[in-house]
């Protein structure tokens, strides 16, 4: 029954895939951001999905299942309300200047905004060195949902290749559209079951109260907030969330929106979308401690599939399943046409045909480096076993410190490329250090303090950006006039009046 | 209307730190008080974004509603 509810779960993704292949415009734009069409409804939708990974579902539950339900604060709570900030302040400004100027990755804004190549090839590899873990979540993750929910049937190397094969199809096909759609069908699929899920195990388990007692006798520790998490960590955490806005795979799905007031929805609805998504991941993951009280390390990102499987009727089981299989697909398709438009747009096409590249072949090489990156993920997935939470957290971070970059192209007219470039190496050399110095430590947090590394690095980064810039050279009036039009006319109004 | 949001956005995050829940073991509606606190937390955040997006949405942003050509 199960085979039956995943097979028919994939037929649909790729029908939708392959119907909105019927409104392909055979162009670049049209492949990598969907001609900007992409209206209120599946932009919010589109964003979201993309947004919860695996590391919401499997890597909260499986977090929560060790650390309680301070996981919600530090992730699910502090993004309710950074990222809709990030969407709100960065999101629709991007957005308009993408618009404006044409631009399909964010190198080509960043690349234009400082006037210089060595910044976009530097951000082109760090960018995608932050990705590529992300990436791997994503992997990590069908392969454990679907290994788990078969009882072993599908062996994860396999499950992790289905997926990627599905994604590679719909990806390549439909292009961002395609993805778009899928997306909102996924984000649909997996709320309704996560809201399902929570809903049939609490019910099999006597009730929430009945349940939380048995967690009581068992773990009071998880139900304290102060018995697992220091209040500076709780502090510091609230930066991860800045990663939303340099992120690559948010970035493009910014430049499909149709006008800007397609915002507004989604800007309003991502603090409840997000309490709907990881109340049930964290609450089970609590409760998973009642039914399998031993589990060790990443072995606890499947207790949600394991409570699924004890808890639920084969039939819905199924359903459940196909559930936590859309949050992975939802965030790994998107990746996997951002890094194949960052490849095509900032390193083909501006390099190698230097800025020249006809519309089939823009299409051409972006469905050839999305199989690459996915036939590249699947392969660093089988040979890594860390935990989904843990991997996800350091990536989040790699972006977080990068914010002040586009931070600074949006709002400081005096920001420079020499201070964005010692900005992006110095977030690189931060990170490197912290990495290092964290190993396989659990919770690692700087010193032992509790400040998350995040903190520092952003703080290095910021203060690199600003401190470089002013000791450079004030850039061009000319990029001013492109990108700040009203500064420029009050310049030179003042410049005529003295 | 605007500096009055800003500075109710600050006080949300500053009111993210829970630490008067910190302790607390007690059952609200059967979730434990500090991830109560949270849920509602999140609720909050939507009616602050609502006004938000009513009284601080940037108005040179609608002027880019038709757009320019590709790159």
């Amino acid at each position: 029954m199960i085979y039956a509810v995943i097979l028919i779960y994939v037929a649909l993704v790729l029908l939708i895939g392959i119907f909105s292949h019927k409104l392909f415009r055979g162009t670049g734009e049209d492949y990598f951001v969907a001609t900007r069409t992409i209206g209120p409804f599946v932009l919010f939708m589109s964003l979201f999905g993309t947004h919860m990974t695996s590391f919401s579902i499997l890597g909260a539950s499986g977090e929560a299942y060790h650390r309680g339900i301070g996981v919600f604060a530090l992730m699910a709570s502090s993004s309710a309300l950074i990222t809709p900030c990030v969407f709100f302040f960065i999101g629709t400004r991007v957005w308009a200047i993408g618009k404006k100027h044409g631009y399909m990755t964010q190198i080509q804004y960043f690349r234009d905004r400082w006037n210089s190549s060595g910044l976009g090839l530097l951000l082109f590899v760090v960018l995608n060195l932050f990705l590529v873990p992300y990436v791997l979540i994503g992997v990590l993750g069908g392969g454990l949902t679907l290994n788990q929910m078969t009882k072993g049937g599908i062996p994860e190397w396999a499950g992790g290749l289905g997926v990627c094969i599905v994604i590679l199809i719909y990806v390549t096909y439909g292009g961002m559209r395609g993805t778009a759609w899928v997306n909102t069908f996924q984000t649909l699929v997996f709320m309704f079951c996560g809201a399902f899920a929570f809903i049939v195990i609490v019910r099999d388990m006597g009730g929430l109260e009945n349940a939380m007692r048995m967690v009581a006798e068992k773990r009071p520790d998880l139900l304290v907030s102060a018995n697992q998490i220091h209040p500076l960590q709780l502090l510091t955490f609230t930066l991860i969330p800045l990663s939303a806005g340099m992120f690559p795979h948010l970035f493009i799905h910014w430049l499909t929106a149709k006008r800007a007031s397609a915002f507004r929805s989604t800007i309003v609805l991502y603090p409840v979308a997000i309490a709907l998504v990881w109340v049930p991941s964290v609450v089970l993951g609590v409760l998973g401690t009642v039914d399998f009280p031993d589990l060790k390390g990443a072995a606890a990102n499947s207790i949600l599939i394991r409570l699924i499987e004890l808890h639920a009727p084969t039939l819905l089981a199924g359903l459940l399943a196909a559930g936590v299989v859309s949050s992975v697909m939802n965030s790994l398709d998107s990746q996997s046409l951002a890094i194949g438009s960052m490849f095509t747009q900032d390193i083909v096409r501006h390099y190698g045909l230097h800025d020249r590249m006809s519309e089939k072949q823009q299409v051409f090489y972006g469905r050839l480096f999305v199989a690459v990156v996915l036939l590249f993920s699947y392969g660093l997935s089988l040979t890594s076993h860390r935990s989904i939470f843990r991997v996800g957290v350091w990536a989040f971070s790699g972006f977080a410190a990068l914010l002040p970059i586009v931070i600074a192209a949006l709002y400081w007219k005096r920001s420079t490329k020499e201070g964005a470039i010692a900005c992006v190496l110095t977030v690189v050399v931060s990170w490197a250090y912290f990495y290092y110095h964290a190993g396989d430590l659990d919770n690692y947090t700087v010193g032992g303090t509790g400040i998350m590394p995040v903190a520092v690095m952003l703080f290095a980064s910021s203060l690199v950006l600003v401190v470089v810039s002013l000791l450079t050279k004030a850039p061009e009036p000319a990029v001013l006039d492109k990108f700040f039009p009203s500064a420029a006319k009050s310049t030179k109004l003042e410049r005529m009046a003295t | 209307m605007k500096p009055f949001l800003y500075f109710l956005l600050i006080a949300m995050y500053v009111l993210h730190n829970d630490f008067f829940t910190w302790h607390e073991s007690s059952l609200i509606f059967g979730f434990p008080a500090g991830l109560f606190y949270q849920i509602v937390y999140c609720f909050a955040a939507t009616i602050l974004m609502l006004f938000l997006v009513r009284y601080a949405w940037p108005a040179n942003l609608d002027e880019t509603e038709d757009g320019a050509p590709g790159k």
